[in-house]
């Protein structure tokens, strides 16, 4: 899966050593994104996973200029947009878009689903009224609702058709690139696989870029091309994702691939499980040197106190010790 | 039917899996229906539209001015002064109904100041936040800090004695709840998904605010509104009893009780008539404003 | 004898729009030592079964139907508003919550009084069933805070549930639901608001001291990855029914519903190298308002047939443990059982009918194919209507399957406000916490 690469070579959207921090009361700082580095290929779908307030979320809206990145760079096809201002953001924003978690809070409640879907073609003053009207017509059917659905008001709908017609809005705008963040954990099992395959057709069809955030490993092996592994605001494995999904690498990937339940009773019985000690420590309190140190089955002292770079090792970037130059040198004398 | 009716498997157009059960109805729409189910929000407005439509159209009706001195003075209760003439011998009946169209545009244009006034000032604290939200409620509180009576007061004495001026007054002493509730609401909406996403879709800060943020607080405004109406007649009741009020010969509810007061042990009724009116008329909002609220509560859905 | 058996347990729900019939007739058992995993989505129904057996239901909501015996004793609720009935269903349910059945919910924070030592709240049960005098009791609580794995349970004791971590309540909900050594574990999404690492933590717990009893347990939850290295036996629900119910390795190898086959084709699972597509199931879930009488699973259903709209299909067994409540089978038993000979015999007249066993909602008609005939054409079968007549309540008068599908629509709503959050919230008078005070029975709310 990985030949979808751009012919140029240049990815659709690459961010550099992104930072982002939220002052908080006693003048410290919660770093939800520290020092990550990633790209998203034309075509290509990258899964994000981690744990709750491992900023996944947060990594996808700073990209999104939602929050404004206090370091780092954010490269989207070539121009970087790191510090563009909202109004010389906006015809990227066209380009750019996102997929909410909540398929009850993403739509106004008090619009139809027609001006909903309408909306970001007004804001970018796209088409005539008349051909808005079609576009939506046309819209509702590429998401499988019907066509006099587009007069309903949004709590008419299920779950899953929200996020459906949530969908239906980012596509007005024909994006290259889609932040789809937590798309389907609020979504029953039935029709999780309904957005999935959805997501996975558009892009077929149109050639578009997914950031994927999820907590649900197996479907985001399933979707993604490749995975990037966050901990407490680090980037600690990134790489292909079938490579990553069966031979990981890092400590904390390897617990959370064993930990994650599979609907499958032979290898359930037969897998081995890693079961970590302890929870996610505070963001604002993380612990010196790797993040994952205090967890960590592995740990040596020097985990402690020396925070480990992206390595590469075995086709991969992996943040541990354990495959620091130093340390793979090491193992083959 | 046939067994093999039975076993047919079902077309897809036969299936409807994407069926949507309810009926489709708009906010208002959905708002009506629950209002209509309240009976005595239903009896508030009955009685209001009553109130409304005696003192736009009462007073052509009537034979006499709310000026005209008869010669029966302090008359009692009968078929052609229905409540009475006070000690001038004008016609209580007359005057009350003339009261009712200044207490009520008092009522009123103090509500719509503030819904705009409010809504405005609420929406623009709680949408840009920050500093600027500190400093604008910290002006809030320091208005709420002055007794409203005070600014009454002084606007009389800069304006001159009117029912402008005593609109004025009260419209500036009362606009800062509705802009504390306009200010919590946008602050919370703010926060919701759906205000993220037309952030993301490049929508600017003005269309942000009033199609996403001040269209989702329509409930709580309107009901504010509705209360705000009967404060305000309240308080200019209140003023005009205690005398800094609208002035003789005009009389709105307050002016005519406080005229009253000094016979009160003689001709009680003159008093308790235009107390009545106040009493009746804010029962009637506060029962159509409460109403209102659960009608227009998103937590109530269904 | 099994130590829990419900039969045909029908729970409805009165509501603003109407009743909510939020379980339609659903049989299940638990033995001894067993773990039972109820899998269903939003509004199928999982949790308001449960609820209905613990007696815990909204004051909206109420058993109609069907009977639960537990430990041998009937424990069926009393149906009518007969004062008496209740009081004496509420005393033995009082002895019967907390001490011989023990609960584990999805937010252990609802369950735990946030201005209560964790001390106080575990020893109340204690005290309360085993009749422990204070110093025992609080020996007693620190051990169990032992077994589950909070560390420093002398210190930890004394503290406040806030200062406890998501798995952490988790840990301290299950020393409670444990303490009384129970005959039966009832664990409600115990898992879902945990992260995947303590999720990981929390099923180990349960799986190792599980292990150590011989109690029975049932597992709810919408994951179909717990429910497979957890449990013995699984049952699918849908739209308040038992689609199926079969072992582990029957349901997740050998699945018969159209809706089990469904659910395991939208997950992502790895066989082999290659990524197999998903294959969804379409359309969205039942509205439980507008429910017919026939299968809930029908308009999304593939394999659906005009039979499936306003009939409900009886169960077909495939083995001792594998049972399934779909038309499809019926038929295939049918054929299978009656082809082979010669089938006119029972097809005698065309319409020829053995008497209707069973109810449409009803009880086990084990030998399907009696309420089925094969027809002179040896080709369509035909089943019973006289038994499926019985309306179940909130039913719209029998509108034939030529009016087409059922409605379907947003569930939601509905079914989410009425029957799975307010059974947990609304009873009781401090909505919030009351939760461990109700599985113990008494104690806690009395301190608020």
């Amino acid at each position: 899966m990985s030949d979808m690469q751009t012919q140029t070579g240049e990815p659709l959207l690459r961010i550099e050593g992104l930072t982002k921090f939220f002052p908080v009361s006693g003048g410290k700082r919660l770093f939800a994104v520290n020092k990550v580095t990633l790209e998203v290929g034309k075509g290509e779908t990258l899964g994000i996973v981690g744990e709750s307030g491992c900023g996944k979320s947060s990594m996808g809206r700073t990209i999104l200029k939602v929050y404004e990145p206090n370091e780092g760079k954010i490269v989207f096809d070539g121009k970087d947009i790191t510090k563009l201002s909202r109004k010389k953001m906006l015809p990227y924003r066209k380009r750019m878009q996102m997929i909410f978690q909540d398929p009850y809070a993403s739509l106004n409640p008090r619009l139809t689903v027609g001006d909903i879907i309408e909306e970001p073609m007004t804001i970018h003053k796209i088409g005539t009224p008349a051909s808005r009207k079609a576009k939506v017509q046309e819209l509702i059917g590429v998401v499988g609702l019907k066509p006099d659905h587009i007069r309903r008001f949004p709590h008419e709908f299920s779950g899953g058709q929200r996020q459906r017609i949530g969908i239906a809005r980012t596509l007005a705008l024909e994006p290259d690139f889609i932040v789809c963040d937590e798309p389907i954990s609020a979504l029953d099992v039935s029709i999780q696989a309904q957005v999935i395959n959805l997501l996975e057709r558009i892009q077929k069809e149109r050639g578009l870029s997914y950031l994927f955030i999820a907590h649900d490993l197996e479907m985001v092996h399933h979707i993604s091309h490749k995975i990037g592994v966050m901990y407490l605001g680090h980037l600690v494995e990134y790489g292909d994702a079938d490579e990553i999904y069966k031979r990981p690498k890092h400590p904390y990937t390897q617990a959370l691939i064993s930990a994650s339940p599979v609907a499958d009773p032979k290898s359930a019985r037969e897998k081995h499980r890693i079961i970590l000690e302890g929870e996610v420590p505070s963001p604002l309190d993380p612990p010196p040197g790797c993040p994952f140190s205090g967890r960590c089955p592995h740990v040596r002292d020097e985990c402690r106190q020396i925070l480990p770079d992206m390595y590469d090792y075995a086709g991969r970037k992996v943040a541990c010790l354990q495959y620091s130059p130093k340390a793979q040198g090491i193992t083959l004398q | 039917m046939t067994e093999t009716e039975l076993t047919r498997k079902l077309l897809p157009e036969e299936k409807n899996d994407e069926f949507i059960a309810i009926e489709s109805e708009t906010f208002l729409q959905a708002a009506w229906r629950k209002f209509r189910g309240n009976k005595r929000a239903l009896i508030g407005m009955v009685v209001l539209i009553f109130v409304v439509l005696a003192a736009l159209f009462g007073p052509f009706l009537c034979p006499f001015s709310y000026e005209t001195q008869l010669p029966e003075k302090n008359a009692p209760m009968s078929l052609l002064h229905f409540f009475g003439t006070d000690k001038f011998g004008r016609d209580i009946f007359v005057r009350i109904l003339y009261g009712a169209r200044i207490s009520l545009s008092v009522g009123f244009v103090a509500a719509i100041i503030n819904l705009i006034f409010g809504t405005l000032y609420g929406g623009i604290a709680g949408y840009v936040g920050g500093k600027l939200d500190i400093l604008m409620m910290r002006l809030v509180d320091i208005i709420y800090s002055v007794p409203p009576t005070l600014y009454v007061v002084l606007i009389m004495l800069m304006f001159g004695p009117s029912v402008t001026s005593v609109m004025i007054g009260i419209s500036i002493s009362s606009w800062m709840g509705m802009a504390q509730i306009v200010r919590s609401n946008v602050m919370s909406l703010k926060e919701q998904e759906f205000t993220m996403a037309a952030f993301v879709l490049g929508a600017g800060d003005s269309r942000i605010l009033i199609k996403h943020l001040l269209v989702n607080t329509m409930g709580p405004i309107i009901v504010t509104v509705t209360l705000m109406v009967p404060q305000a007649i309240f308080t200019e009741a209140w003023l005009s009893f205690l005398g800094v009020g609208i002035s003789a010969p005009m009389a709105s509810w307050g002016t005519l009780a406080q005229d009253a007061r000094s016979l009160i042990e003689v001709y009680p009724m003159q008093t308790v008539f235009p107390m009545l009116a106040i009493c009746i008329t804010i029962f009637a909002f506060n029962f159509v404003g409460e109403g209102l609220g659960t009608a227009l509560d998103p937590k109530q859905k269904h | 004898m099994s130590l829990l058996e419900v039969r045909n347990l029908t729970t409805s729900f009165k509501t603003d729009q109407g009743i909510v019939t939020a379980v339609r007739g659903v049989d299940y058992r638990v033995e001894k030592g067993e773990i039972l995993g109820i899998v269903g989505e939003s509004g199928s129904g999982k949790s308001v079964g449960m609820f209905s057996l613990m007696g815990l239901l909204a004051d909206n909501g109420s058993v109609t139907d069907g009977t639960i015996t537990f430990d041998g004793e009937d424990i069926t609720p009393p149906r009518g508003t007969d004062r008496k009935g209740r009081s004496a269903y509420e005393k033995k349910m009082r002895a019967i919550r907390g001490n011989k059945i023990g609960m584990i919910f999805q937010d252990p924070m609802s369950y735990l009084n946030p201005i209560l030592t964790i001390e106080r709240q575990l020893t109340e049960g204690i005290r309360c069933h085993l009749k422990y005098d204070k110093k025992k009791a609080r020996e007693y609580a620190i051990e169990l805070m032992g077994m589950v794995g909070i560390p420093n349970p002398k210190t930890r004791l004394r503290q406040y549930p806030f200062e406890f971590s998501g798995g952490m309540r988790q840990r301290i909900i299950i020393a409670a639901a444990l303490a009384c050594n129970p005959k039966l574990i009832i664990a409600d999404e115990p898992t879902t608001a945990l992260d995947v690492t303590v999720q990981a933590q929390i099923l180990e717990l349960i799986q190792k001291l599980i292990k150590n009893t011989e109690a029975g347990v049932i597992i709810i939850t919408h994951d179909l990855g717990v429910v497979a290295s957890l449990c013995d036996r699984i049952s699918i629900m849908y739209g308040g029914r038992i689609m199926e119910e079969g072992t582990a390795d029957e349901i997740f190898y050998d699945p018969k519903h159209p809706y089990t086959k469904g659910l395991l084709g939208s997950i992502a699972r790895e066989t082999g190298d290659e990524k197999e597509p998903l294959k969804p199931i379409p359309g969205t879930p039942p509205d439980l308002l507008k429910m017919k009488d026939g299968c809930p699973f029908a308009p999304r259903c593939e394999e659906a047939m005009v039979v499936c709209v306003d009939h409900n299909p009886g169960n077909t067994e495939f083995s001792g443990t594998h049972r399934c409540s779909c038309w499809l089978h019926c038929m295939e038993k049918v054929s299978t059982v009656a082809a082979p000979g010669d089938g006119a015999d029972d097809a005698a007249g065309g319409v020829g009918a053995p008497p209707p066993k069973g109810g449409g909602t009803g009880g086990r008609t084990d030998d399907k194919h009696e309420r089925l005939v094969e027809t002179g054409g040896g080709k369509a079968a035909r089943p019973h209507q006289a038994g499926d007549a019985q309306a179940g309540v909130g039913d719209d008068a029998g509108p034939g399957p030529e009016k087409g599908g059922p409605a379907v629509g947003r569930s939601e709503q509905p079914v989410e406000a009425a029957a799975e959050k307010e059974p947990r919230h609304n009873k009781g008078h401090h909505a919030a916490f009351a939760g461990l005070s109700k599985i113990f029975g008494k104690g806690v709310a009395a301190h608020v």
